[in-house]
């Protein structure tokens, strides 16, 4: 915290929000606010100046609802540790929780079809990882017990997303798979053996009748 | 996460458990199996939680008025027996409230319905880690009375899986109750057994 302090307070009192700036200041901006919120603890007292007024900049439509894809996913992520910094209040109105959850799953949901070796799939699991950890994925449970309007939807999304991410082609799965195929193919090579030795002492008790 | 969600809900909502479901039916389970692996998981811990709300979903497709189900809620009807015999694998407490509502089934009028609610009953009632037999004993009588169900079939099943309840000394005394004392109705049916062999 006290490395790296003065640049850290720039960060969360930049003017970058009231510009209009090009993408990729836009990304490089997001990737550095990311690196710094996820060094960030939770003791708010000790948080830098201007840190609330960035949290509530990035969870607006124009970040997590952007045209670009690394913007989304780094807005989304900044956002995961904004609720992770303020948990367990988020400094959020319930409809901007609401975009907030509804951005971290389409996240988790994209886990699906990203390689996660890949930057963009390394977010969507810090994202996934952070919301476990912290459990703020109760945020949407609560909202919705409280009534607000779409938090519902918004866990179902989330259910949805959770279990859509589970890999059918699991190493443990893969194990037991051989482990059958193991068994079929130690059935396929003695059935015959045990089928001839079979007959052979059929043929030899015939004989031996027949003596 | 899943669990952390649930146990938040004092009543998990139909709609969160059907989305729960889905991955334990045969045709998803086949497809991926990590994934029903980890449902059953879920479903295990929180069994409890969802219970009311699973009695509730499998009255409406086993005993409701209507037999139109949409969405999820139509596939899980479609292959609500599979389905039901995952939930007893899941955690026999689940039974609970399903069992009586398969019982009534047995009424059903249709034969090949009928037919698969005695396959699923027998599978349940023979399973070795449950004692469905003594827990639900009225729901059992009813079962072993299809040994005089109008269809050959079903009371073959039946008598066969009496066979092996009995061979496992599960209310012996009703079971041959059943085929000694009901006005010679018991010769009809051992007949057809032995005959089988």
């Amino acid at each position: 915290m006290v490395r790296g302090a003065k640049k850290t307070d720039s960060l969360y009192e930049s003017d970058i929000w009231q510009r209009n700036p090009k993408k990729g200041e836009i990304i490089e901006f997001l990737g550095q606010l990311h690196e710094s919120l996820s060094k960030l603890d939770q003791d708010i007292h000790t948080a830098p100046r201007g840190l609330h007024e960035t949290a509530v900049r990035l969870v607006t439509p124009k970040y997590l609802e952007n045209s670009d894809r690394e913007v989304r996913i780094l807005a989304t992520c900044c956002v995961t540790d904004v609720l992770r910094i303020y948990a367990p209040e988020a400094p959020y109105k319930d409809e901007d929780m609401i975009r907030a959850f509804e951005a971290i799953t389409k996240q988790i949901r994209s886990l699906q079809t990203t390689d996660h070796k890949t930057p963009d799939g390394r977010r969507m699991l810090y994202i996934l990882e952070s919301i476990a950890t912290v459990k703020s994925c109760l945020v949407p449970v609560l909202l919705d017990q409280k009534g607000v309007r779409s938090a519902a939807e918004t866990v179902e999304e989330l259910f949805i997303a959770l279990t859509s991410i589970v890999d059918a082609n699991s190493s443990e799965d893969g194990e037991n798979i051989s482990r059958f195929e193991l068994r079929c193919l130690i059935l396929r090579v003695t059935l015959p053996f045990l089928y001839s030795l079979h007959e052979r002492l059929r043929s030899a008790a015939e004989l031996y009748r027949g003596i | 996460m899943l669990q952390s969600c649930i146990e938040e809900y004092n009543n998990i909502s139909p709609d969160l458990l059907e989305i729960l479901l889905v991955p334990l039916l045969p045709a998803q389970k086949a497809e991926n199996p990590m994934l029903h692996r980890v449902i059953a998981t879920v479903l295990r811990t929180v069994s409890q939680i969802i219970q009311s709300t699973l009695n509730s979903m499998m009255a409406s497709i086993l005993v409701g008025p209507g037999n139109q189900f949409h969405g999820k809620l139509g596939e899980l009807a479609d292959d609500v027996y599979p389905l039901i015999y995952e939930l007893h694998m899941v955690s026999p407490e689940l039974m609970s409230g399903i069992l009586p509502n398969l019982t009534v089934q047995l009424r059903s009028e249709d034969e090949a319905n009928r037919g698969k609610v005695v396959q699923l009953l027998s599978k349940l009632y023979t399973s070795d880690a449950t004692s469905y037999a003594t827990d639900f004993s009225r729901d059992f009588r009813e079962f072993i009375g299809r040994m005089h169900d109008a269809s050959t079939t079903i009371r073959m099943e039946v008598i066969e899986h009496a066979v092996t309840l009995m061979c496992k000394g599960v209310e012996v005394k009703f079971i041959s109750g059943m085929f000694f004392n009901n006005s010679f109705g018991f010769v009809e049916p051992i007949f057809e057994w032995f005959f089988r062999f």
